[in-house]
Protein backbone atom coordinates (compact mmCIF):
# COMPACT_ATOMS: atom_id res chain seq x y z
CA UNK A 1 0.00 0.00 0.00
CA UNK A 2 1.14 3.55 -0.88
CA UNK A 3 1.46 5.70 1.88
CA UNK A 4 -0.20 9.20 1.14
CA UNK A 5 0.12 12.63 2.95
CA UNK A 6 -3.06 14.79 2.79
CA UNK A 7 -2.54 18.55 1.31
CA UNK A 8 -3.91 20.83 2.93
CA UNK A 9 -3.50 23.52 0.25
CA UNK A 10 -2.81 27.22 0.72
CA UNK A 11 -4.05 30.06 2.81
CA UNK A 12 -6.65 31.84 1.78
CA UNK A 13 -6.09 35.42 1.36
CA UNK A 14 -7.89 38.75 2.88
CA UNK A 15 -9.16 39.05 -0.52
CA UNK A 16 -10.21 36.04 -0.94
CA UNK A 17 -11.87 35.65 2.19
CA UNK A 18 -13.83 38.33 1.78
CA UNK A 19 -15.30 37.12 -1.84
CA UNK A 20 -16.05 33.62 -0.21
CA UNK A 21 -17.87 35.06 2.77
CA UNK A 22 -20.03 36.88 0.25
CA UNK A 23 -20.40 33.90 -2.06
CA UNK A 24 -18.41 35.25 -5.10
CA UNK A 25 -15.45 33.46 -4.86
CA UNK A 26 -15.17 31.34 -7.86
CA UNK A 27 -16.31 27.43 -7.44
CA UNK A 28 -13.23 26.11 -8.09
CA UNK A 29 -11.47 28.13 -5.61
CA UNK A 30 -14.11 28.24 -3.07
CA UNK A 31 -13.64 24.42 -3.15
CA UNK A 32 -10.03 24.63 -2.32
CA UNK A 33 -10.47 27.25 0.58
CA UNK A 34 -13.19 24.84 2.04
CA UNK A 35 -10.96 21.80 1.54
CA UNK A 36 -8.38 24.00 3.35
CA UNK A 37 -10.77 25.27 6.23
CA UNK A 38 -11.58 21.99 7.37
CA UNK A 39 -7.75 21.76 9.21
CA UNK A 40 -6.71 25.62 9.23
CA UNK A 41 -7.93 27.11 12.43
CA UNK A 42 -5.97 30.38 11.27
CA UNK A 43 -8.17 30.75 8.33
CA UNK A 44 -11.23 29.86 9.61
CA UNK A 45 -10.84 32.96 11.97
CA UNK A 46 -9.77 35.65 9.35
CA UNK A 47 -12.99 34.13 7.68
CA UNK A 48 -14.99 34.93 10.68
CA UNK A 49 -13.57 38.31 10.62
CA UNK A 50 -14.34 38.88 7.05
CA UNK A 51 -17.54 37.65 7.22
CA UNK A 52 -18.99 39.59 10.37
CA UNK A 53 -17.09 42.64 8.31
CA UNK A 54 -18.64 42.56 5.37
CA UNK A 55 -22.36 41.56 6.73
CA UNK A 56 -21.84 44.92 9.39
CA UNK A 57 -20.53 46.87 6.46
CA UNK A 58 -23.50 45.59 3.99
CA UNK A 59 -25.89 46.83 6.38
CA UNK A 60 -24.58 49.90 6.93
CA UNK A 61 -23.96 50.87 3.43
CA UNK A 62 -27.41 50.04 3.12
CA UNK A 63 -28.56 53.15 4.94
CA UNK A 64 -28.69 56.31 3.32
CA UNK A 65 -26.43 58.65 3.87
CA UNK A 66 -26.50 61.27 6.70
CA UNK A 67 -27.55 64.66 5.26
CA UNK A 68 -25.53 67.21 6.17
CA UNK A 69 -22.07 69.26 5.54
CA UNK A 70 -19.60 66.84 5.14
CA UNK A 71 -15.68 67.76 4.28
CA UNK A 72 -14.64 65.55 1.66
CA UNK A 73 -10.79 66.37 0.82
CA UNK A 74 -10.30 63.60 -1.71
CA UNK A 75 -10.47 65.76 -4.54
CA UNK A 76 -6.95 66.79 -3.24
CA UNK A 77 -5.38 63.92 -4.59
CA UNK A 78 -6.38 64.95 -8.01
CA UNK A 79 -3.34 66.27 -9.80
CA UNK A 80 -4.60 69.35 -11.36
CA UNK A 81 -6.13 70.07 -8.23
CA UNK A 82 -3.28 69.27 -6.00
CA UNK A 83 -0.83 71.23 -8.32
CA UNK A 84 -3.27 74.44 -8.42
CA UNK A 85 -3.69 74.43 -4.66
CA UNK A 86 0.26 74.20 -4.94
CA UNK A 87 0.27 77.35 -6.77
CA UNK A 88 -2.52 79.10 -4.86
CA UNK A 89 -0.44 78.36 -1.61
CA UNK A 90 2.81 79.63 -3.23
CA UNK A 91 0.86 82.74 -4.27
CA UNK A 92 -0.52 83.75 -0.78
CA UNK A 93 2.93 82.86 0.56
CA UNK A 94 4.78 84.82 -1.97
CA UNK A 95 2.01 88.12 -1.13
CA UNK A 96 2.52 87.34 2.92
CA UNK A 97 6.14 87.77 2.42
CA UNK A 98 6.48 90.86 0.22
CA UNK A 99 3.54 92.90 1.96
CA UNK A 100 4.45 91.58 5.42
CA UNK A 101 4.38 94.03 8.52
CA UNK A 102 7.57 94.78 8.95
CA UNK A 103 8.67 96.27 13.11
CA UNK A 104 6.36 98.17 14.30
CA UNK A 105 6.70 101.84 13.74
CA UNK A 106 7.27 104.16 17.37
CA UNK A 107 4.10 106.55 17.51
CA UNK A 108 5.74 109.23 17.26
CA UNK A 109 8.78 111.37 16.27
CA UNK A 110 9.75 114.72 17.29
CA UNK A 111 12.92 116.33 15.33
CA UNK A 112 14.19 119.62 15.50
CA UNK A 113 15.33 121.43 12.18
CA UNK A 114 17.64 124.23 12.14
CA UNK A 115 18.67 126.15 8.96
CA UNK A 116 22.55 126.25 9.70
CA UNK A 117 24.64 123.92 7.43
CA UNK A 118 26.01 120.90 8.87
CA UNK A 119 24.88 117.29 9.19
CA UNK A 120 21.11 116.43 8.43
CA UNK A 121 19.46 115.57 11.34
CA UNK A 122 18.16 112.27 11.73
CA UNK A 123 14.17 111.07 12.83
CA UNK A 124 13.44 107.68 13.57
CA UNK A 125 10.73 106.07 11.44
CA UNK A 126 7.28 106.68 13.17
CA UNK A 127 3.88 106.95 12.11
CA UNK A 128 3.40 110.39 12.77
CA UNK A 129 6.86 113.37 13.02
CA UNK A 130 6.71 116.10 14.87
CA UNK A 131 8.62 119.13 13.13
CA UNK A 132 9.97 121.69 15.09
CA UNK A 133 11.94 124.62 13.23
CA UNK A 134 13.70 126.59 15.50
CA UNK A 135 14.88 129.45 14.01
CA UNK A 136 11.55 130.36 12.57
CA UNK A 137 10.80 132.56 15.04
CA UNK A 138 7.80 133.78 15.37
CA UNK A 139 6.64 133.54 11.58
CA UNK A 140 3.61 131.46 10.89
CA UNK A 141 3.67 131.21 7.16
CA UNK A 142 3.46 128.17 5.32
CA UNK A 143 5.34 125.02 5.26
CA UNK A 144 6.22 122.51 2.66
CA UNK A 145 7.79 118.72 3.46
CA UNK A 146 9.22 117.15 0.08
CA UNK A 147 11.14 113.84 -0.20
CA UNK A 148 14.47 113.85 -2.22
CA UNK A 149 13.17 113.88 -5.68
CA UNK A 150 11.03 116.80 -4.90
CA UNK A 151 7.81 115.47 -4.56
CA UNK A 152 5.49 117.14 -1.93
CA UNK A 153 4.48 114.78 1.34
CA UNK A 154 3.33 117.79 3.53
CA UNK A 155 1.17 121.01 2.94
CA UNK A 156 0.17 123.15 5.34
CA UNK A 157 0.40 126.09 7.68
CA UNK A 158 3.22 126.56 10.38
CA UNK A 159 1.99 126.13 14.06
CA UNK A 160 3.24 128.66 16.49
CA UNK A 161 7.12 127.68 17.57
CA UNK A 162 7.52 126.78 14.00
CA UNK A 163 5.98 123.23 14.65
CA UNK A 164 4.46 121.08 12.17
CA UNK A 165 3.06 117.93 12.78
CA UNK A 166 3.34 115.03 9.79
CA UNK A 167 0.37 112.59 10.36
CA UNK A 168 1.49 109.54 8.14
CA UNK A 169 4.19 107.60 8.62
CA UNK A 170 7.86 108.47 6.24
CA UNK A 171 9.52 106.21 4.77
CA UNK A 172 13.21 105.98 5.00
CA UNK A 173 15.08 108.76 2.58
CA UNK A 174 15.94 112.52 2.60
CA UNK A 175 12.97 115.12 3.03
CA UNK A 176 13.61 119.04 2.78
CA UNK A 177 11.54 121.27 5.02
CA UNK A 178 10.41 124.64 2.96
CA UNK A 179 9.15 127.58 4.79
CA UNK A 180 7.33 130.33 2.95
CA UNK A 181 5.95 133.79 3.64
CA UNK A 182 3.25 133.90 1.36
CA UNK A 183 4.92 132.39 -2.27
CA UNK A 184 8.25 133.31 -1.33
CA UNK A 185 10.63 130.71 0.06
CA UNK A 186 12.77 131.74 2.94
CA UNK A 187 14.07 128.98 4.47
CA UNK A 188 14.99 125.43 3.76
CA UNK A 189 15.54 122.82 5.77
CA UNK A 190 16.95 119.22 5.53
CA UNK A 191 16.41 116.08 7.57
CA UNK A 192 16.75 112.26 7.14
CA UNK A 193 14.45 109.30 8.14
CA UNK A 194 15.96 106.07 8.62
CA UNK B 1 -4.79 -6.08 10.96
CA UNK B 2 -2.81 -4.78 13.79
CA UNK B 3 -4.07 -1.74 14.88
CA UNK B 4 -1.44 1.36 14.76
CA UNK B 5 -3.74 3.71 16.15
CA UNK B 6 -1.50 4.93 19.19
CA UNK B 7 1.34 5.92 16.76
CA UNK B 8 -1.37 7.22 14.45
CA UNK B 9 -3.05 9.21 17.38
CA UNK B 10 0.10 10.42 18.32
CA UNK B 11 0.80 11.39 14.49
CA UNK B 12 -2.64 12.94 13.75
CA UNK B 13 -2.50 14.81 16.89
CA UNK B 14 0.94 16.44 15.56
CA UNK B 15 -0.57 17.44 12.34
CA UNK B 16 -3.95 19.00 13.84
CA UNK B 17 -1.55 21.47 16.25
CA UNK B 18 0.72 22.49 13.21
CA UNK B 19 -2.88 22.81 10.72
CA UNK B 20 -3.60 25.58 13.33
CA UNK B 21 -0.54 26.88 13.99
CA UNK B 22 0.00 27.54 9.94
CA UNK B 23 1.17 30.80 9.22
CA UNK B 24 -0.37 32.60 5.76
CA UNK B 25 1.55 31.50 2.92
CA UNK B 26 2.41 27.85 4.38
CA UNK B 27 1.68 25.06 2.32
CA UNK B 28 1.43 22.55 4.97
CA UNK B 29 1.61 18.63 4.39
CA UNK B 30 -0.13 16.05 6.73
CA UNK B 31 2.69 13.56 7.71
CA UNK B 32 -0.01 11.05 8.39
CA UNK B 33 -0.15 8.27 6.00
CA UNK B 34 -3.93 8.60 5.24
CA UNK B 35 -3.99 5.34 2.58
CA UNK B 36 -3.41 3.42 6.05
CA UNK B 37 -5.66 5.20 8.00
CA UNK B 38 -8.15 4.80 5.20
CA UNK B 39 -7.65 1.02 4.98
CA UNK B 40 -7.93 0.71 8.63
CA UNK B 41 -10.94 2.11 8.88
CA UNK B 42 -11.90 0.06 5.67
CA UNK B 43 -11.21 -2.61 7.92
CA UNK B 44 -13.49 -1.51 10.89
CA UNK B 45 -10.61 0.19 13.11
CA UNK B 46 -12.92 2.22 15.44
CA UNK B 47 -9.51 3.96 16.37
CA UNK B 48 -8.54 5.03 12.90
CA UNK B 49 -12.05 6.63 13.38
CA UNK B 50 -11.24 8.69 15.69
CA UNK B 51 -8.57 9.94 14.35
CA UNK B 52 -10.30 10.88 11.56
CA UNK B 53 -12.76 12.45 13.24
CA UNK B 54 -10.14 14.05 16.34
CA UNK B 55 -8.64 15.73 12.32
CA UNK B 56 -11.60 17.12 10.36
CA UNK B 57 -14.25 17.62 13.40
CA UNK B 58 -13.68 21.14 14.53
CA UNK B 59 -13.53 21.98 10.59
CA UNK B 60 -16.38 20.19 9.96
CA UNK B 61 -18.29 21.55 13.32
CA UNK B 62 -17.26 24.63 12.18
CA UNK B 63 -19.11 24.78 8.59
CA UNK B 64 -22.52 23.47 10.24
CA UNK B 65 -22.34 25.73 13.00
CA UNK B 66 -21.61 28.99 10.44
CA UNK B 67 -24.56 28.12 8.24
CA UNK B 68 -26.76 26.74 10.43
CA UNK B 69 -26.00 27.35 13.88
CA UNK B 70 -25.65 25.01 16.99
CA UNK B 71 -29.15 23.42 16.19
CA UNK B 72 -28.30 19.48 16.73
CA UNK B 73 -24.59 20.16 16.05
CA UNK B 74 -23.04 17.13 17.66
CA UNK B 75 -25.68 14.88 16.04
CA UNK B 76 -24.78 16.21 12.27
CA UNK B 77 -21.15 16.12 13.00
CA UNK B 78 -21.79 12.47 14.06
CA UNK B 79 -23.82 12.13 10.99
CA UNK B 80 -21.25 13.37 8.95
CA UNK B 81 -18.58 10.99 10.23
CA UNK B 82 -21.53 7.94 9.89
CA UNK B 83 -21.88 8.77 6.36
CA UNK B 84 -17.66 9.02 5.36
CA UNK B 85 -16.95 6.20 7.80
CA UNK B 86 -19.75 4.42 5.84
CA UNK B 87 -18.61 4.87 2.39
CA UNK B 88 -15.01 4.10 3.31
CA UNK B 89 -16.38 1.07 4.76
CA UNK B 90 -17.99 0.39 1.81
CA UNK B 91 -15.41 0.88 -0.67
CA UNK B 92 -16.57 3.98 -2.17
CA UNK B 93 -13.38 5.93 -1.23
CA UNK B 94 -10.56 3.85 -1.70
CA UNK B 95 -8.31 6.76 -2.91
CA UNK B 96 -6.96 8.71 0.37
CA UNK B 97 -6.33 11.88 -1.90
CA UNK B 98 -9.89 12.23 -2.01
CA UNK B 99 -10.90 12.14 1.51
CA UNK B 100 -10.58 15.78 1.89
CA UNK B 101 -12.75 16.34 -1.19
CA UNK B 102 -15.47 13.54 -0.05
CA UNK B 103 -15.37 14.81 3.52
CA UNK B 104 -16.56 18.36 2.19
CA UNK B 105 -18.98 17.19 0.02
CA UNK B 106 -20.67 15.87 2.63
CA UNK B 107 -20.33 18.72 4.54
CA UNK B 108 -21.72 20.70 1.36
CA UNK B 109 -24.36 17.89 1.22
CA UNK B 110 -25.68 17.85 5.08
CA UNK B 111 -26.15 21.80 4.72
CA UNK B 112 -27.98 21.98 2.10
CA UNK B 113 -30.02 18.66 3.11
CA UNK B 114 -31.14 20.65 6.38
CA UNK B 115 -31.53 23.95 4.55
CA UNK B 116 -33.91 22.57 2.05
CA UNK B 117 -35.58 20.53 4.61
CA UNK B 118 -36.44 23.92 6.49
CA UNK B 119 -37.18 25.41 3.58
CA UNK B 120 -39.95 22.47 2.84
CA UNK B 121 -41.19 22.76 6.30
CA UNK B 122 -41.72 26.71 6.13
CA UNK B 123 -43.86 25.93 3.06
CA UNK B 124 -45.95 23.07 4.25
CA UNK B 125 -46.63 25.60 8.03
CA UNK B 126 -47.67 28.89 7.48
CA UNK B 127 -47.92 29.62 11.15
CA UNK B 128 -44.90 31.74 11.67
CA UNK B 129 -44.64 30.62 15.42
CA UNK B 130 -44.08 26.95 14.38
CA UNK B 131 -40.90 28.07 11.93
CA UNK B 132 -39.90 31.20 13.61
CA UNK B 133 -36.24 30.99 13.56
CA UNK B 134 -33.91 31.97 11.00
CA UNK B 135 -31.44 29.70 9.63
CA UNK B 136 -28.55 32.16 10.37
CA UNK B 137 -29.94 32.73 14.03
CA UNK B 138 -26.61 32.39 15.35
CA UNK B 139 -27.99 33.03 18.99
CA UNK B 140 -25.75 35.88 19.90
CA UNK B 141 -24.51 35.67 24.06
CA UNK B 142 -24.66 38.96 25.20
CA UNK B 143 -20.90 39.90 25.06
CA UNK B 144 -21.08 38.62 21.18
CA UNK B 145 -24.25 41.17 20.64
CA UNK B 146 -22.18 44.08 22.69
CA UNK B 147 -19.21 43.28 20.22
CA UNK B 148 -21.44 43.24 17.26
CA UNK B 149 -23.04 46.33 18.17
CA UNK B 150 -19.79 47.85 18.92
CA UNK B 151 -18.55 46.55 15.06
CA UNK B 152 -21.58 48.46 13.92
CA UNK B 153 -20.72 51.53 15.61
CA UNK B 154 -17.46 51.40 14.35
CA UNK B 155 -18.23 50.73 11.03
CA UNK B 156 -20.97 54.02 11.16
CA UNK B 157 -18.21 55.97 12.40
CA UNK B 158 -15.37 54.64 9.37
CA UNK B 159 -17.82 55.50 6.99
CA UNK B 160 -18.42 58.59 8.17
CA UNK B 161 -14.42 60.16 7.48
CA UNK B 162 -14.25 58.21 4.16
CA UNK B 163 -14.86 60.54 1.13
CA UNK B 164 -18.05 60.01 -1.18
CA UNK B 165 -16.35 58.67 -3.63
CA UNK B 166 -14.67 56.29 -1.40
CA UNK B 167 -18.02 55.08 0.20
CA UNK B 168 -19.20 54.69 -3.29
CA UNK B 169 -16.87 52.21 -4.36
CA UNK B 170 -17.34 50.32 -1.16
CA UNK B 171 -21.09 50.62 -1.37
CA UNK B 172 -20.91 48.94 -4.77
CA UNK B 173 -18.75 45.97 -3.80
CA UNK B 174 -20.46 45.30 -0.69
CA UNK B 175 -23.88 45.88 -1.27
CA UNK B 176 -24.44 46.16 -5.47
CA UNK B 177 -21.69 42.96 -5.64
CA UNK B 178 -20.18 44.39 -8.20
CA UNK B 179 -16.97 42.35 -10.00
CA UNK B 180 -13.52 44.37 -9.07
CA UNK B 181 -12.97 44.82 -13.27
CA UNK B 182 -16.54 46.72 -13.32
CA UNK B 183 -16.17 48.80 -10.17
CA UNK B 184 -12.38 49.63 -11.59
CA UNK B 185 -13.57 50.45 -14.84
CA UNK B 186 -16.87 53.00 -14.21
CA UNK B 187 -14.97 54.75 -10.92
CA UNK B 188 -11.87 55.00 -13.08
CA UNK B 189 -9.61 53.08 -10.70
CA UNK B 190 -6.48 51.23 -10.92
CA UNK B 191 -6.77 47.42 -9.34
CA UNK B 192 -4.09 48.68 -6.84
CA UNK B 193 -5.89 51.52 -5.62
CA UNK B 194 -9.31 49.74 -5.41
CA UNK B 195 -7.63 46.99 -3.47
CA UNK B 196 -5.99 49.67 -1.20
CA UNK B 197 -9.16 51.70 -0.96
CA UNK B 198 -10.65 48.41 0.61
CA UNK B 199 -7.63 47.54 2.31
CA UNK B 200 -7.11 50.45 4.08
CA UNK B 201 -10.71 50.77 5.14
CA UNK B 202 -10.35 47.60 6.33
CA UNK B 203 -6.98 48.17 8.50
CA UNK B 204 -8.52 51.51 9.89
CA UNK B 205 -12.00 49.05 11.07
CA UNK B 206 -9.34 46.76 12.76
CA UNK B 207 -7.58 49.59 14.63
CA UNK B 208 -11.06 51.56 15.71
CA UNK B 209 -12.59 47.94 16.97
CA UNK B 210 -9.58 47.41 18.29
CA UNK B 211 -8.85 51.07 20.78
CA UNK B 212 -13.18 50.42 21.04
CA UNK B 213 -12.79 46.71 22.21
CA UNK B 214 -9.77 48.10 24.91
CA UNK B 215 -12.40 50.85 26.32
CA UNK B 216 -15.13 48.39 26.52
CA UNK B 217 -13.20 45.31 27.94
CA UNK B 218 -14.58 43.38 25.49
CA UNK B 219 -11.41 41.40 24.16
CA UNK B 220 -9.34 41.99 21.04
CA UNK B 221 -12.48 43.17 18.98
CA UNK B 222 -12.89 40.43 16.71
Amino acid sequence: MEEYRLHHGTHGTPEEFDLYAMGRLSAGRSGELEEHLLVCEGCRLQLDEAASYCLTMRQELLKPEAPGFRLDWNWLRMPAVAMAAMAMLLLVFAGWFLYRPRTPLIPLATIQLSALRGEMPVAAEARETDVTLLDAGTQLGSAEVVDANGGSVWKGPLAEGGKLRLSRALARGTYFVRLYDGPRLIREYGFQVR
Amino acid sequence: MTSTSGVRSQAVANDADAAEEMTPGDTATSQTDWAQVVECIRQGDQGAQEELYAYFGKGVRYFLLRRLGDDELEDRVHDIFLIVTEAIRNGELRDPARLMGFIRTVVRRTIAGVIQGKVNSRIRYSDPAEVGFSLADWRLDPEKKAQQEQRTDVVRRLLKGVSRRDREVLRRFYVEEQSQEQICVEMRLSYNQFRLLKSRAKTRFSEMARRVAGRMGLGDGK
